[in-house]
This record gives structure tokens, C-alpha cells and sequence, in this order.
């Protein structure tokens, strides 16, 4: 057995590595006290693209969602603060039990109990939208929440203003920080962090979505897929794609509703007659829960929306669109009874439970 | 023998070498034809019979840039180059930019409003200036969209005898109707930018082309116009034709 | 060479041929610019710091030799902004000289004007004023005197030459930058409110004179070179002609002579870095009216100039008068 006994001199080259090495280990570990305690940045979140569904239209690059951003664009959507009351937030008109909707409201009233002019739209899927509102005024999901903030009626607020009090809040600026790096309150990062939030609302799991996509779950029943056909053939031209609009700006005969006289449809944006009383095609997505319908949501049931469709058109002062005339040129979708209950059995199918309980979206 | 000799005094040599960067200033004078527009008091003839008496000039500038001798064109960064000129304010008519290249320019061009461009990146960019124009009352709440051009007072004519308020407010709405404009226009003599020294561009708006300048207007017609699809452009042309470059001071 | 030029037409002629260049550029330099408005902040180094200006004159009517004291008051009004209501500010310029012509041979000589300037300039609300040295020239004069033509059959009985009475002199002389010039001062309304220049400039001038025994007419035609100073800011270049018809009231301790005058003045553009400024040239033409007392060995002298048409930098500067009033010691 040879036992390896170091001489003298290796002995001392020995202890001089080792030194060394120790010597530099500790820098190592001198140089790490230095160091400041690390921050975890925010993580970036995935916006859901549903394979069923167009491409998305919101420019992600430019406002990537993260953890810190959605919560703060979460808790601003629920802040009462933004209005001049302190009472009326985003959620106050845009409930998520109703796909984000006023339930049972015709026209929502905001602040000092004033009323607009329009029923409230459901917030999901924006992300595959490039226009926003009934008429097309936002043209970009991050510009849009100003109108609602700074209209009289309904949050009766001004952007410095809702900005000033945002940074007299005490949570505010911490959560600005740990979302965009900066205590610094200011319009864009307010807008960006609810857009944000708004951008992950992604409804793609009806049952509709599953039987789409051959997932597991209920298959239709024979009268959903009765509905399915017709809703193919009468409707789809318009309600398009599985976002069920094809975001184009159409008059569907509605008539004329004098109690607001200031609506004019897309003419108020383009100013163009020919616009008058047209309306952005709405999703129908969770359209069971998003009653009452139409832009002054004067149909509370689908019932009335589509015997309002087989006989209800009108001439309402607008151009009616061509795809609603029939063969002899009169206003209207042939519709009888059966088919009117095969196509509302249908409608049914495109609520999305996931959407409406999901806890990520919810205010509590 | 004398005269030669001052006259060879006199040559210059042009071999100067430009480095660094300075600012440069313009400003934004606002007139009536001749006369320098004064808010509320004045009574300026429009068209026809109309008289005019203006209390709010309010628009956008935007997109500022600046060529010099050579072709190069200075672009400032966009998101510092949102500007209100208004009336009322006269710091506002002096729009300073800092850390331009030192060179002789002899060309700018400048928008009138916001681009669609701005409007498509959505909050990103927007920067303090989304606040601004709310405050200065150049945001339309029911659009979420700037007002490029705000014009009001009172007017009486023949027809009109009682004074009555008229009021444009012109820009872009949605995707339907873009009403930026870009004006350029050639200085006479360059401004000069270097580390010290701080050009004036002085460009006089002429706001009397808002209502006679290509199209002209008759306020007894439609004293209010805010939405127009004919209008709205034809206001946006006059009010972009309304600019000149009144001299330079280096 | 003298003695074709006692031909009179022959002088005439070549007076005026010399003068139609200087006509010619007075028609140019002042042709309208394309410019519609006309709005702009007149500079010009008439009005202050070049009072020693060719419409004032280098001499008394006379042109003897002198040295003396002259001082000269002007009135201005310029507008204080670019725009038909912009206020109306009001100058007015003292301005205090050592002048004179000596002699230095029997046909050269030299004179010279060393200013002192006072210049205020009144506002809505303020008063600017700003006084100092001003811009001196000195100018070397060759005289060329005329002889009476002898005719054959006449008879002389002196050796002597007899004078006709007609005097030309050429002079070649410079403006020295002695009074400071201020830029800051150029962003106002009529930058001529500077103590000087601040550039040295060529001074070419020409002047005739006839003094009979009664009628005298002096005329004097004055080119300005100008060059850039030290901010590269150069005045344009300037033509004045200038002319007095003088008439003789000897008395036995004095001689009384009044004149009056016409004179006009051409401004080129002024020039910075090179480039031509829009809308900074300028015409205009005056009259004067004066008189002139000599007695013993001095000369009093008193003259009114009043505009008769002008265009000062596209209007915005409007000359008011100008009074001048010397004490000279004939030398």
C-alpha cells in the first residue's frame, strides 16, 4: 500500500493553491454581499389564441401583459375612484356574472344618475378587435376607457384629475412600480395596465367552442344543431367568424328611437349620412347573459330579437343593409317559429361558464 | 489702394466645422390677416358680411422636423414632439427643442394634429400628453380621440344680428376620417443650430384661412361644426394652408 | 489729362457716365422681393450709427478747409413687432461731432468725422437709450479745380490761371468700427439702433461743386462698401447722392447763405452668414432747407431735412425729420 506523504515542498504548493483558491472563493462571496437583494421583474402572460379564432388584433408588443400589470389593470377596473363620486368604477357597469355587461339594463346611468344613450357592451375577446363601441370611436383598446372616464354621464371624471388621485392612494404607486418599473402615475401606463387586464379576457370555452374543436364534452343536441345550420345560412354573413362578428358597421332595420334623438349610429364618427343608425355587428358570444339587446338594448329576450327580425325592420332614416332585404326587396330574415327556437337553442350553446367565473377576471 | 484693401478685409472663409448639438425655438405667432390676433376684444371682418369676434385658437402641432443644407432631415423622437399651441397661453407659442444637431437648416415640416399612427400605439408613447390635451380641453370625451383644431367666439352679420357663439372643433374620427395634415415650408435665410446658438423660426398662422382660405365658410350657415365628413376636411386643408415662415433669427 | 477736362461738356458727360453705374445699382438693389406680406423688422444703418451718411455731407456748402462741431438730431418711428397693430416705439437720435478737412497738399486733403452718439428709443412701456462713440470715417479727397478756357484773341495780363468756378473731388476713405455694435440690439424693430457697425467699410465718394459769385450748387454722390462684422452680420451696401443750391447774401460783417436741397438715399439688403435677410432694403428720397452764416473765420450752418418719399424696410421704419445745426473754424 503506497501511501501518497507529500515532501515539504509539495506540501507548500498544496497550501498555497488552496489558499488561493480559498482567497478567491471569498472574493466571490465579498462581491455577492455587495449585491442588493434581488426583485423579481414581472412575469409575462400568454394571451390565449384559440385555435378557432382569427389572429389577435391588439398590438402586444408595444404592451406586453405581465402578473404586476394585469392586477393593476384588474384593480382599476374595479377602482370607484375614477369616477368624480368615487362610486361608479368600470365594473360598476360591466358585471362579470353577465359577461361583463349592466345586468337588465337598457341604457346604464352614471354619475349624478344621468343616462347615455347606449347599452352596455360585454367586455371579452377584445383582443381580436381593433374598433371599439357601437360606432367605431376608440381605435384603440388602450385610448378607449377615456371615453367612458371623461363622459359626464358616466364617470364624469378628467384624465389629470383620476391621475391625481391614483397617486394620493396609497397602494397606487407601488403597484405602478412593480408593474412598469417607476412610481411615476401617468395617462399611458394607467391606460396599458387596464388594457392589460382587458386583453387576457379571453371567452373560447363555450360548449359551441368545444364541440368546434372536437374537445371533450356535451355534443350538440339535435335542436343546437338545427339552430347551428340556420344560424349558418341567415345569420353568419354578419355575425362571421367565431368571434360571430365580422366588426363591420351595418343598419339592420332597427327603427328609429325617438327618445334619443343625439344617436346617430356611425354617422357621429365619420360623419357621413350614409352611416346613419349603422351599428358595429356585435359578438354573440355569451349572449344568453347579455341581455337586453341591440344598441339601446330595447329587446330584453331572444325571443324579441329575432321576431323583430322576421317582422320587425324598418325604414329608421339610414340605408337598411342589403344582406336584410329579401328576394322581393322587403325588409327582413325569414324566420318561423321552429326555426326561431332551433337558432335561440344554438345562441345558448355560446356561454362560456369558464369565462364568467373565472376568478382572475373576478372583483373578489 | 484702400478700397482693395478693405475689400480683401471683408472675405470669408466658409471651412467652419459644425459638431455638437443646441436647440432651436418656434414659435407660433397667430394673426389675423395683418394684425396680430387678439383674443375677445377685436372685431376681424370674415366672410361676406360676417364679423368675428375670437376668444379660443387652440391645435396641435406634432411631428416637428428639420432639414438641413446637405438633405439630412432631424426627426424629433416622436414622443416629445406632441405640441398645443394655444392663444391664451403665451408660453405655449414657443416651442423649444433641445438637442438638435448642429447644422444649417433650411426646411421644416411639421403636422397639424395627430397622426393615426400615434393613435395605433395605443397608451404606448402617448405619454404626458393624453393629460395635456385634457387639459386643455382638446380631448373629445364621447371619441377617444384629440380635437387637431379649435376655433371659437361670437359672430353677428347681416343675417345675424344678435351675437352668436360659432364654434370648430376639427380631427380625426375613428378610422373613417383621418385630418392630419403636413405642412413644410423652406426658410428664406438658415437657422443655424450650434452648442451656442438658438435659432428662431418665427411662422405666422393667418386664422382668418380658417374661414376664407380654399373652402370659404359662412358661419350663418353652420356656426357650429364638429363631426362633418365634407367639412371637417375642407376646414383641416384651410387651417394647414394658414402657416408661413415669417423670418429667422439666428 | 486736366485740360480735356476743362471742356465742360466733357464733364458733364463723364460725371454723369461715372454716376449711371451708381444709378443703375440704386434701381436694383431696391426691386421688390417676392415677399406678399410686408411685415418684417427693418434694419438698416442709416438711422443710427452711420450718421455720418453721404445726405448729411463731409463739408460745409463751400467745401473750404475746417475743423468744427456739428450736431445732429433725428426722429423715428418704427413699429415694435411684425404686424399692422403692433405698437409704435419712437426714436430719437442725438448725435455729436468733431469734423474737418484739412489740407495736405494743394489738392489733397482729408476729413474726417468722429461721432459721439446718444440714442434713445421710447416703447409703450420702457425707454431704451444707449449712447457711446460711434463709428468715425476718414476720407482722402483729390480736388480737381477748373480753369477758364483762355480764348486766342483775349489778352491776359496775369499768369495766372482764373478758376471757373466748378470743383470735382474724388474721395476714397473708410468707416472705422469705433462704436460698439450689440446683437441682441438686431432682434428688435430697426437694429440701426447701434452705437456703430462694428465693420470697417470702403467709402467711395464723388462730389461737384460750383460756387459763382451769387449761386452756388454743391452735389455729392457717396457709395458704402459695407463688410460683415464679428457676427457675421453685414449691412448692404448703401448709395446716397445728395444735392444743395446755395444762394449768397454778402453783408459787410457776414455773408448769409441759404440753400435748400435734395438728397436720396438706397439701402441693399442686409446679409447674415452670407444669406440675404428678406425684406431689409430700403429707399427714400428728402429735402432739405437750411442756411449757412459765415462770418470772421467761422461758418454757423442750420439744416432741416424732411422726407418726401420713403420705403424703409417694407414701411415698418418711418423717418420724421432731422435737424443738424454746426460751428466751423475755417483752417
Amino acid at each position: 500500500m503506497i501511501k501518497y506523504i507529500p515532501n515539504q515542498a509539495n506540501l507548500m504548493v498544496m497550501k498555497k493553491t488552496i489558499l488561493i483558491i480559498a482567497f478567491i472563493c471569498s472574493l466571490w462571496s465579498c462581491s455577492d454581499d455587495d449585491n442588493e437583494a434581488y426583485i423579481p421583474g414581472p412575469m409575462a402572460l400568454e394571451v390565449e389564441q384559440p385555435s378557432n379564432f382569427p389572429e389577435i388584433k391588439y398590438a402586444l408588443e408595444a404592451n406586453t401583459p405581465t402578473d404586476a400589470g394585469f392586477e393593476l389593470g384588474k384593480k382599476l377596473f374595479y377602482e370607484g375612484n375614477l369616477s368624480s363620486s368615487g362610486i361608479i368604477s368600470c365594473g360598476f357597469c360591466h358585471e362579470q356574472a353577465s359577461a361583463f355587461t349592466h345586468h337588465g339594463h337598457t341604457i346604464s346611468h352614471g354619475e349624478n344618475g344621468l343616462e347615455g344613450f347606449r347599452n352596455t357592451q360585454p367586455i371579452q375577446n377584445l383582443a381580436f378587435f381593433d374598433e371599439f363601441t357601437w360606432d367605431g370611436a376608440a381605435i384603440h383598446l388602450d385610448l378607449q376607457p377615456i371615453i367612458p372616464i371623461t363622459a359626464e354621464v358616466e364617470m364624469n371624471e378628467t384624465i389629470p384629475s383620476v391621475l391625481e388621485k391614483l397617486e394620493n392612494l396609497p397602494e397606487y404607486p407601488q403597484l405602478f412600480e412593480k408593474a412598469f418599473g417607476t412610481t411615476e402615475i401617468n395617462s399611458e401606463r394607467m391606460l396599458k395596465a387596464l388594457s392589460q387586464f382587458m386583453v387576457m379576457m379571453v371567452s373560447a370555452n363555450s360548449k359551441y367552442d368545444k364541440v368546434m374543436r372536437q374537445e371533450e364534452g356535451e355534443p350538440f343536441t339535435s335542436l343546437e344543431q338545427t339552430g347551428l345550420t340556420l344560424f349558418k345560412s341567415k345569420c353568419a354573413s354578419c355575425h362571421a367568424t367565431d368571434l360571430f362578428s365580422d366588426q363591420s358597421y351595418r343598419n339592420n332595420g332597427i327603427p328609429y328611437n325617438p327618445k334619443h334623438i343625439e344617436e346617430k349610429g356611425r354617422q357621429r364618427v365619420s360623419g357621413y349620412e350614409s352611416d346613419f343608425y349603422k351599428f358595429r355587428v356585435p359578438s354573440l358570444r355569451n349572449i344568453e347573459m347579455t341581455f337586453p339587446y341591440m344598441h339601446d338594448g330595447r329587446f330584453g329576450t331572444l325571443e324579441a330579437v329575432l321576431n323583430f327580425y322576421s317582422d320587425g325592420m324598418v325604414e329608421n332614416g339610414g340605408e337598411v343593409d342589403e344582406q336584410l332585404k329579401k328576394a322581393d326587396g322587403s325588409l327582413g330574415i325569414h324566420l318561423n317559429t321552429n326555426e326561431k327556437e332551433a337558432i335561440i337553442a344554438f345562441l345558448k350553446t355560446l356561454t362560456d361558464n369558464e369565462f364568467l367565473n373565472d376568478k382572475r377576471f373576478a372583483e373578489f | 489702394m484702400l478700397a482693395i484693401s478693405i475689400l480683401s478685409c471683408s472675405s470669408d472663409d466658409n471651412e467652419e466645422v459644425i459638431t455638437g448639438s443646441g436647440s432651436i425655438t418656434v414659435e407660433f405667432d397667430n394673426a389675423y390677416l395683418d394684425s396680430d390676433l387678439l383674443l375677445n376684444t377685436s372685431s376681424y371682418n370674415a366672410s361676406g358680411t360676417e364679423k368675428i369676434k375670437i376668444s379660443k385658437v387652440k391645435y396641435i402641432v406634432s411631428n416637428i422636423k428639420l432639414e438641413d443644407e446637405d438633405g439630412h432631415v432631424y426627426v424629433v423622437p416622436k414622443n416629445e414632439s406632441y405640441f398645443i399651441v394655444d392663444e391664451s397661453n403665451e408660453d405655449s407659442q414657443m416651442i423649444e427643442l433641445s438637442d438638435v444637431p448642429a447644422a444649417n437648416y433650411t426646411k421644416i415640416t411639421y403636422g397639424l394634429g395627430v397622426d393615426q399612427a400615434k393613435y395605433l400605439e395605443g397608451a404606448d408613447g402617448q405619454g404626458d400628453f393624453l393629460t395635456k390635451a385634457q387639459e386643455a380641453g382638446m380631448m373629445w370625451s364621447w371619441q377617444a380621440g384629440y380635437k387637431f383644431f379649435v376655433f371659437e367666439g361670437l359672430y353677428t352679420s347681416d343675417d345675424t344680428t344678435t351675437e352668436t357663439a360659432f364654434a370648430y372643433h376639427m380631427g380625426s374620427h375613428g378610422t373613417a376620417l383621418d385630418n392630419y395634415k403636413e405642412i413644410s415650408m423652406t426658410l428664406a435665410n438658415t437657422a443655424r443650430v450650434r452648442t451656442d446658438m438658438t435659432p428662431i423660426v418665427h411662422i405666422v398662422a393667418d386664422l382668418s384661412n380658417t374661414l376664407m382660405g380654399d373652402t370659404e365658410f359662412k358661419l350663418d350657415d353652420a356656426p357650429q361644426i364638429h363631426v362633418d365628413a365634407v367639412k371637417s376636411p375642407q376646414i383641416a386643408t384651410n387651417v394647414s394652408g394658414m402657416f408661413m415662415v415669417h423670418h429667422v433669427h439666428n | 489729362m486736366i485740360k480735356g477736362l476743362q471742356n465742360f461738356k466733357v464733364i458733364w458727360m463723364s460725371l454723369t457716365l461715372m454716376l449711371l453705374p451708381f444709378v443703375n445699382e440704386a434701381k436694383t438693389c431696391c426691386s421688390n422681393d417676392n415677399h406678399s406680406h410686408s411685415l418684417f423688422e427693418p434694419t438698416c444703418d442709416l438711422c443710427g450709427c452711420s450718421t455720418s451718411a453721404g445726405s448729411f455731407g463731409f463739408g460745409s456748402l463751400k467745401n473750404s478747409n475746417f475743423v468744427g462741431l456739428r450736431y445732429i438730431y433725428q426722429n423715428y418711428e418704427s413699429k415694435d413687432g411684425i404686424f399692422e397693430n403692433s405698437p409704435i416705439s419712437k426714436e430719437s437720435f442725438n448725435t455729436y461731432q468733431i469734423w474737418g478737412r484739412v489740407p495736405i497738399t494743394e489738392s489733397f486733403y482729408v476729413s474726417s468725422i468722429i461721432p459721439y452718439q446718444d440714442l434713445y428709443r421710447t416703447f409703450q412701456d420702457r425707454v431704451e437709450h444707449i449712447n457711446g462713440l460711434g463709428d468715425m470715417n476718414v476720407i482722402g479727397w483729390y480736388q480737381f479745380t477748373f480753369y477758364k478756357k483762355q480764348k486766342d484773341a483775349e489778352v491776359v495780363f496775369s499768369v495766372d490761371r482764373e478758376p471757373s468756378g466748378h470743383r470735382i473731388q474724388i474721395g476714397i476713405g473708410a468707416k472705422f468700427p469705433t462704436g460698439a455694435f450689440e446683437e441682441e440690439l438686431t432682434d428688435r424693430v430697426n437694429p440701426g439702433f447701434q452705437l456703430g457697425t462694428g465693420s470697417l467699410d470702403g467709402v467711395f465718394s464723388l462730389n461737384h461743386g460750383y460756387s459763382g459769385s451769387k449761386i452756388g450748387v454743391n452735389t455729392t454722390a457717396t457709395y458704402y462698401l459695407k463688410t460683415a462684422n464679428k457676427n457675421d452680420y453685414r449691412f448692404g451696401n448703401q448709395f446716397s447722392l445728395a444735392s444743395n443750391v446755395y444762394y449768397s447774401f454778402p453783408k459787410t460783417t457776414h455773408i448769409i447763405m441759404p440753400f435748400v436741397g435734395v438728397s436720396g438715399d438706397f439701402y441693399n439688403s442686409i446679409e447674415q452668414f452670407g444669406e440675404i435677410l428678406p425684406e431689409t432694403s430700403g429707399e427714400s428720397f428728402s429735402g432739405a432747407i437750411g442756411s449757412e452764416v459765415v462770418f470772421n473765420r467761422f461758418t454757423i450752418g442750420a439744416n432741416y431735412t424732411f422726407p418726401i418719399q420713403q420705403s424703409l424696410f417694407g414701411d415698418n421704419v418711418e423717418a420724421i425729420n432731422k435737424l443738424s445745426v454746426y460751428l466751423n473754424l475755417t483752417l
